[in-house]
């Protein structure tokens, strides 16, 4: 049954990593943000900005979902989804678990972990990385909670692993 | 060292643990409850910085620096206001999850003071309630906005008399968290009990090696069959359910128990049970009834595998059905169904003189106290049994889950143990909803007036006998439906298998009969050429008549009234279905069905004592109406004591919607009495005296040589229709009750509400699937109907006089659930023409991909 959602926001699905460009010790990703600006030049609100790792942060009080940032990204991963809906894999990796663990300090291996822990049955992995189907999910964290590679984050700021 | 603030308290702990398990073992806030620790059901919500946030997922590490708030820390002003809200809209059940419904409103209201309807229900979305069916607590919500921005009103000035929407008496305790259910109890020299659990539904037990449990520190006990001092099997009716599976002897289901181990502590005891060593020789399972009925399938249990056959029959139903002019002949199949309540099992036992005494939140202390004292070895008296508030029942808190495990561990250790079931735990071990499949045969003239119906039922009863076999015959008495005709016959047999046990379940096997008989009448109205509501009204049973098992009707029956109802909003939307049913309040059938009432006068005051469970249904307040009522007495003069076995009389099973009837009758006498006497005396000189009010409700057996036998001293009649969108989304359920007199309307509301969504995941959208006899369904893969997904129930309220017992209150508490699936299957018929015979529905909004 679809949900009635009262608010949609843009949301990156890369958290960015120091090592996102190719450095020395040859960690690439091709998945994830690539720090192009597209989206900050696409945002009529402002609501986009290239963060501290390197990857677009969407501003979500800011951001009011009309998706052109969407149609800008040449990488395809920002998503619209509900703003209420807390916990996000912010990872859009689509390679195997070893060449993902070299390419990016951040990113999903595709390990099940979530999935296991997902009372509602919320979690699959779709192309290596996590997805959460935001109807069925319920907001309780066990994933964010799970997760070894600290890829889900809580995007309201409540929960976080390395306080 | 984590630093976290909890309801303006600095906290500086070591240990990181979830936040639940914090809040309520460490700080005492037992308003955060514990409904799942998987996520799931959102009882342990709370407040971080402001942001409702489900309690049981993060460590406290993860929040450290945040602002933590629970209701104990809402300001007094914000308590009073959910608590008259709460109240007033009629939003509490059981209660268990209304704490957390409360934090989420808070969330809401203190961003958005004048939220709408749809945002009240979002704003719920993460919250499960298996009781209200969501309208009263969205009504609550609204109810405390108004009231933070425009304070109160004053408050209303309540005779509590029969008929008046009174608040519920235990509202304030539900509301703000601290009234007590088991798991909430702080005792002193508490040890943890759990059982080791079968690997296989079915598989020999070889051995059980301890010794590695027993040689680990903090580990009081390994208990196993042979420690067990009397009986080795309880059970409700039929006493066959091991209570600890022996050595030699062959598991039955996945929740067979094996051995209990009793640890110091909760953490203790997960590592202990994984030391237990159990070795099995694994036997092919019994998957389902057709299995158990072949001649050399294993017998599960001594007697063989047929745990009951029901025939019933009146008139000649073959060949009215032959020389009816229209006849039809169908298969229908319903699912296993969990109940789902959100307080999994849970009890404490502590020695108490030379017996037991047991905390449990069940649906009758003197059934615990029956089933608990062979096994304990004991007489009945000195097993004493007190109900703590019970989160919710629905029929699966019938049987013994962790009362008997509890009572064992306690005289075997000595000290107060307390046995809790996981969620997990939970969904494998207590009885389900049976899964039937039926054969119906309706014949009918050409005016649509029915000739006869013959069915055939087989019902999967699972490991134990549980109620099954009351279960199936009530589906059998029941299948012919509200109406008038002779010629009935049905045969019924429920089966054995290695499945979880099947039993008790709001509707007792009617939800399943009624689906096939109600589908079969929507189809035979368009055969006829006329309308499913016209059918229906030709055939209904009015005062006076015969119904097909033979009893004639009283004047109370309200079955045409509630069609006439509902006629005009069924008329008026092109994609409608409707049903009716009818439901039985009280045991019936010949069997002893009593109801007990004490009330004694202490301190000026009437406390009434029953020993009837309130599962959430609300009987308390229905007691104190009563009691107001015929007394006279005002609320606050009044004191309504928790069942229990010590002081409260034996007043039966929270089941059959028999409590307003059965026990409010007794309470009635028992009222009658104290009326007798201050007839010559005062309250004061009263003091100390009590007042015990009895009721048979006398009935005949089944097949009993009279000819118009009672089977049941009440019926309850109902209609429903469900309202089809175009797109095929519910737009709203009304649904039309006979209730004879109405004790309380806003809980009579709450339970039509609350029965009707229930039935609707029964319809659309809920699962329990097996595989092998292995549980696969998780409580949040249920499917479980979520608040903004909820459509809208109108409740019609008929009243009718002529039931001379109880004030004339019939029970209410499972009908409400009956029809809703035929209707909304009949609704979908009319949408996209298939006629569906199986459950949950295919092809709508709702089907989960
Ligand atoms: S106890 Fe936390 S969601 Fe159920
Ligand atoms: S009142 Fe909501 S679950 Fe019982």
């Amino acid at each position: 049954m679809k949900n009635k959602v009262p608010r949609f926001v843009a949301r990156v699905y890369c958290k960015g990593c120091e090592h996102s460009q190719p450095d020395a010790e040859g960690k690439d990703c091709t998945y994830g943000c690539i720090g192009c600006g597209g989206c900050v030049e696409s945002c009529k609100l402002h609501a986009i900005t290239i963060g501290e790792h390197g990857a677009a942060v969407v501003d979500e009080k800011k951001c009011v979902g009309c998706g052109l940032c969407i149609k800008a990204c040449p990488q395809d991963i920002i998503h619209k989804v509900a703003a209420d809906h807390s916990f996000q894999p912010l990872c859009s990796n689509r390679d195997a678990a070893a060449a993902a663990k070299k390419a990016c300090d951040n990113s999903c291996i595709g390990c099940r972990i979530c999935e296991k822990n997902c009372p509602m049955g919320a979690i699959t992995i779709e192309g290596n990385h996590a997805v959460i189907d935001e109807e069925l999910c319920t907001d309780c964290g066990f994933c964010l909670v799970k997760c070894p590679r600290g890829v889900i984050e809580d995007v309201r700021g409540l929960i976080c692993k390395n306080r | 060292m984590i630093e976290i603030c909890v309801n303006g308290t600095e906290y500086q702990v070591e240990k990181d643990q979830t936040l639940l398990r914090f809040l309520r073992d460490v700080c005492k806030l037992k308003s955060v409850k514990d409904g799942c620790s998987e996520g799931a059901c959102g009882t342990c919500h709370v407040l971080i910085d402001g942001v409702p946030q489900k309690a049981c997922g993060p460590m406290i590490s993860m929040v450290q620096g945040k602002e933590i708030l629970t209701i104990e820390g809402f300001t007094e002003r914000e308590k009073e206001i959910y608590v008259r809200a709460f109240g007033e809209a009629g939003a509490v059940q059981c209660g268990f999850c209304i704490p957390g419904m409360v934090i989420c409103a808070k969330g809401l209201l203190d961003v958005n003071p004048k939220p709408g309807r749809e945002e009240i229900a979002w704003a719920l979305r993460n919250n499960i309630c298996r009781c209200t069916g969501y309208k009263k607590i969205f009504d609550a919500v609204e109810l405390a906005a108004k009231y933070l921005r425009e304070g109160e009103s004053e408050e209303s000035a309540y005779s509590w008399r029969l008929g008046e929407r009174v608040p519920r008496i235990d509202v304030r305790e539900k509301v703000l968290g601290y009234g007590e259910y088991v798991d909430d109890m702080e005792v002193k020299d508490l040890a943890y009990g759990s059982a080791v659990r079968a690997a296989h539904p079915r598989a020999r037990v070889l051995s059980i090696d301890k010794s590695k449990a027993l040689a680990m520190p903090g580990v009081l006990a390994v208990i196993t069959a042979e420690d067990i001092p009397g009986t080795l099997e309880v059970g409700h009716i039929v006493r066959d359910w091991d209570t600890l599976i022996p050595v030699g002897k062959c598991t039955r289901y996945l929740g067979d128990a094996i051995a209990i181990v009793v640890a110091e502590t909760p953490e203790l005891l997960e590592k202990a049970k994984k030391l237990v060593k159990v070795e099995y020789e694994v036997l092919q399972p019994v998957t389902n009834p057709y299995e158990a009925m072949k001649e050399d399938a294993p017998k599960l249990h001594e007697k063989g595998n047929l745990l009951a056959h029901k025939h019933v029959s009146r008139g000649n139903a073959k060949e009215a059905i032959e020389n009816a002019s229209h006849v039809l002949k169908q298969k229908f199949a319903t699912p296993w169904t969990e109940h789902a309540f959100l307080e999994p099992e849970c009890a404490i036992a502590m020695p108490d003189d030379d017996g037991v005494l047991i905390y449990s939140t069940d649906q009758g202390v003197y059934a615990t106290q029956h089933e608990c004292a062979p096994m304990l070895g004991l007489p009945n008296e000195k097993v004493r049994v007190i109900n703590k508030l019970v989160g919710g029942g629905f029929g699966g808190k019938e049987d013994m889950t962790v009362q008997h495990h509890a009572g064992l561990a306690a005289m075997i250790v000595k000290r107060p143990v307390k046995v809790k079931l996981t969620r997990a735990e939970s969904m494998i071990i207590h009885p389900k909803r049976h899964p039937m499949d039926m054969e119906f045969t309706l014949g009918c003239n050409d005016k649509g007036e029915i000739q006869g119906v013959m069915a055939e039922v087989i019902a999967d009863t699972g490991a134990y006998a549980s109620l099954g076999g009351p279960v199936l015959e009530r589906a059998c008495t029941h299948a012919a439906g509200p109406y008038h005709y002779e010629n009935f016959e049905i045969d019924g047999k429920a089966y054995y298998t290695n499945n979880p046990p099947a039993g008790a379940f709001r509707g007792f096997g009617v939800t399943q009969t009624c689906f096939a008989i109600e589908m079969l009448l929507t189809k035979m109205a368009e055969v006829v050429g006329i309308s499913p509501w016209e059918i229906r009204y030709r055939n209904a049973i009015r005062p006076g008549e015969v119904l097909p098992n033979g009893q004639i009707v009283d004047n109370a029956t309200a079955l045409v009234e509630t069609l006439e109802a509902v006629r005009d909003v069924y008329e008026a939307h092109p994609y409608a279905g409707l049903a009716c049913a009818m439901k039985n309040a009280g045991v019936g059938v010949g069997l002893p069905d009593y109801g007990r009432c004490i009330i004694g006068v202490k301190n000026g005051k009437l406390h009434i004592r029953s020993g009837a469970s309130c599962i959430g249904q609300g009987l308390g307040t229905v007691l104190v109406q009563m009691v107001a009522q015929t007394t006279g007495f005002a609320r606050d003069d009044m004191i309504y004591d928790a069942s229990n076995t010590i002081d409260a009389p034996d007043s039966g099973t929270t089941s059959g919607s028999r409590q307003t009837l059965i026990t409010g009758e007794a309470a009635r006498r028992a009222c009658e009495l104290l009326n007798q006497a201050l007839e010559s005396k005062t309250i004061e000189e009263l003091e100390g005296e009590e007042f015990y009010g009895e009721y048979l409700a006398a009935t005949d057996a089944l097949g009993a040589d009279v000819p118009n036998p009672v089977s049941h001293v009440a019926y309850g009649y109902a209609t429903q229709v469900c309202i089809l969108n175009e797109d095929g989304t519910i737009e709203k359920i009304v649904a039309a009750h006979d209730v004879g007199k109405a004790v309380n309307p806003l809980s009579i509301e709450g339970q039509i509400e609350g029965g009707v969504i229930m039935s609707l995941g029964f319809a659309l959208t809920e699962q329990y699937q097996l595989e092998e006899c292995v549980p696969k369904t998780k409580y949040g893969t249920i499917g479980l109907f979520r608040a903004h997904q909820v459509p809208q129930v109108e409740s019609i309220i008929v009243e009718r006089e002529g039931l001379n017992v109880a004030c004339g209150a019939k029970g209410i508490g499972e009908i409400t659930s009956i029809p809703t699936a035929p209707a909304i299957a009949g609704a979908y018929y009319r949408l996209n023409g298939k006629f569906q015979t199986t459950l949950p529905l295919t092809d709508t909004p709702y089907e989960r991909p």
